[in-house]
């Protein structure tokens, strides 16, 4: 019960970064790391040339798509072209983790994969989706999801999530990791680790005939038999020519019925915390900040269900 | 069963320990972490429940209380309400507001809306009054099947397996009725990201009891909020003999 307290925070949105000084002491995470208090400063929105192929979203402000309905069976040219992006993706995110070191700016690393992506050809699928300002999300400790880059160093036992999603030739490919910066703590070590193996055991159970609610059901067990918590707030998602479309992932035990059929791409994006799973969103609209100031991580991979089992799109190639 | 209302009240979470004023005029309630009430939440969720069932076509959340109401409206509408009405009380009012002044105003609601269902939480965690989907009823003079483990819906109408003392207690109403849910009726969903996004769009309708033609000055007067008194600590005791001389010394037996 009262698990879903404290949305009201997500419906007003009137929480100011000065606001967190009252959620104060850390519960459930005892580890040793910068807790984020505040945002800090974005940079003006980065230049996207001419010839890239952008979304639809890039000329007109829209909602964040909708993830009800049927999900949609992929011909074998879409599947094609949703490898390619899922490559691409997959590459960026490593070489954006190989820059998380002690020091430089989420900033920098949006810079820097700004300029990779364009480079492939691609367009940053995050850059004004739904108003996002900037080319990647960098969420660091205990930030759940959706941080905007900006001129915070990064600091000696950080954890930091960078979602990497690119569009290319018509197609979007998502996927994250979160990477330790220099010496991270034993709790915050596990929690990554913890969470890495939540997905790759997510992914393991997919397949086709296989209930979406299999996810949510393994995800439930998962965190009680490692007590951490899984933040609810925050669903896998149908992706393609679209960023987020049906069917959606909810990574808490559920009922839902759907089946998983050959055909279908969907991200599995599991965010698991230290402490409790609820979340405020700040501001900014957008950066998702736990409310007892626990770590969390993430990982997530855009996968496919195929004839006879799945195939992760955005594995490292 | 076209049209749900399901009641929801905003109290303080139920994992903050509660402190009294140093007035003593009631509670902490100022920068204390408030939410659903929890068998509110089990309510909401049965409603939606029918919805997706196909056996109610709409589900309307109302709340009444001051302008932070809204709150736990649109955390209704986040797990799959269709629509919210906030009954506005003003503050002050809201202290002394009492389960009787709240049924008249549902059941008002319950008619202007023409609900053939009402479902409340069975009690609020702040008060324990265990009273408003029980008057609410007896205004409207409709059955109530209170304390609900399952509710299912007949041609006739519903079969409502009620938690009694003792056991469990199957009983068959009519509707349009009045049930208040209980514990194990349900586990409720969480608000996901796109419900939340969905729920900012769906209408809330702001309304004052004198609309509703519902008389809310207080009828009680709050003497004193105290905290229980400080539980004296026990005394262990080497034997039986020595047990039943403190006992007899104590004048207990």
């Amino acid at each position: 019960m009262g698990r879903i307290a404290l949305l009201n925070r997500l419906m007003s949105q009137k929480t100011t970064t000065r606001n967190l000084f009252q959620f104060g002491k850390v519960k459930g995470d005892t580890g040793k790391y910068e807790q984020i208090v505040s945002t800090g400063q974005v940079s003006p929105e980065r230049f996207v040339p001419e010839e890239i192929e952008k979304p639809a979203y890039y000329f007109k402000n829209m909602p964040p798509g909708n993830t009800l309905g049927s999900p949609e069976i992929k011909t074998q040219d879409q599947i094609d072209a949703m490898r390619l992006s899922g490559r691409l993706a997959a590459r960026i995110l490593r070489e954006c983790g190989k820059l998380a070191t002690v020091g430089i700016t989420t900033d920098q690393i949006d810079a820097f994969a700004h300029e990779r992506i364009l480079e492939s050809k691609a367009y940053p699928s995050p850059l004004r989706y739904a108003g996002f300002p900037k080319s990647i999300c960098t969420s660091i400790n205990n930030i759940a999801c959706h941080g905007i880059p900006d001129d915070r160093q990064l600091a000696d036992g950080d954890i930091i999530n960078i979602d990497v999603t690119v569009f290319l030739n018509g197609y979007h490919g998502d996927c994250s990791k979160t990477f330790r910066v220099g010496d991270v703590d034993e709790r915050g070590g596990f929690l990554v680790e913890a969470t890495k193996s939540c997905l790759d055991q997510c992914i393991s159970l997919c397949g086709p005939g296989v209930e979406f609610n299999e996810i949510g059901k393994f995800i439930d067990r998962y965190c009680d038999e490692h007590d951490l918590a899984s933040i609810a707030a925050f669903i896998g998602h149908g992706i393609g020519s679209y960023f987020h479309g049906p069917p959606e992932i909810l990574h808490y035990y559920n009922e839902i019925p759907g089946k998983m059929q050959p055909g279908m791409t969907f991200t599995i994006e599991p965010i698991l915390s230290l402490g409790g799973a609820e979340i405020a969103v700040l501001q900014d609209g957008w950066t998702a900040i736990s409310l007892d100031g626990a770590r969390s991580a993430q990982f997530e991979h855009t996968i496919l269900i195929t004839e006879t089992g799945t195939e992760i799109l955005t594995r490292d190639q | 069963m076209a049209r749900v209302l399901v009641g929801v009240k905003r109290v303080i979470d139920y994992a903050v320990k509660v402190r009294v004023k140093p007035d003593k005029t009631g509670v902490v309630t100022q920068g204390v972490k408030h939410s659903m009430n929890p068998f509110d939440e089990i309510a909401v969720e049965e409603a939606v429940k029918l919805k997706e069932k196909k056996l109610a076509e709409e589900v309307i959340a109302v709340s009444v209380g001051p302008a932070q109401s809204q709150e736990v409206i649109r955390t209704a509408l986040a797990m799959g309400a269709d629509r919210g009405v906030h009954v506005e009380i003003p503050a002050a009012e809201y202290e002394l507001l009492q389960p009787i002044h709240v049924s008249k105003i549902l059941a008002k609601l319950a008619l202007d809306e023409k609900a053939d269902l009402v479902i409340l939480g069975k009690q609020a965690i702040d008060d324990d009054a265990n009273q408003t989907a029980q008057m609410t009823a007896a205004v409207l003079d409709w059955p109530q099947g209170t304390f609900c483990n399952k509710i299912e819906k007949t041609d006739a109408g519903l079969t409502i397996t009620r938690e009694i003392d003792g056991g469990l207690e199957t009983i068959k109403t009519k509707t349009p009725a009045v049930l208040s849910a209980d514990l194990r009726l349900n586990t409720p969903r969480y608000a996901t990201l796109p419900n939340i996004m969905k729920a900012k769009k769906k209408p809330l309708k702001k309304v004052t009891a004198k609309d509703l033609g519902v008389d809310t000055s207080p009828r009680i007067e709050v003497i004193s909020v105290e905290d229980p008194p400080v539980r004296q600590a026990g005394a262990t005791v080497a034997d039986v003999d020595a047990l039943v001389a403190k006992l007899k010394e104590g004048g207990h037996i």
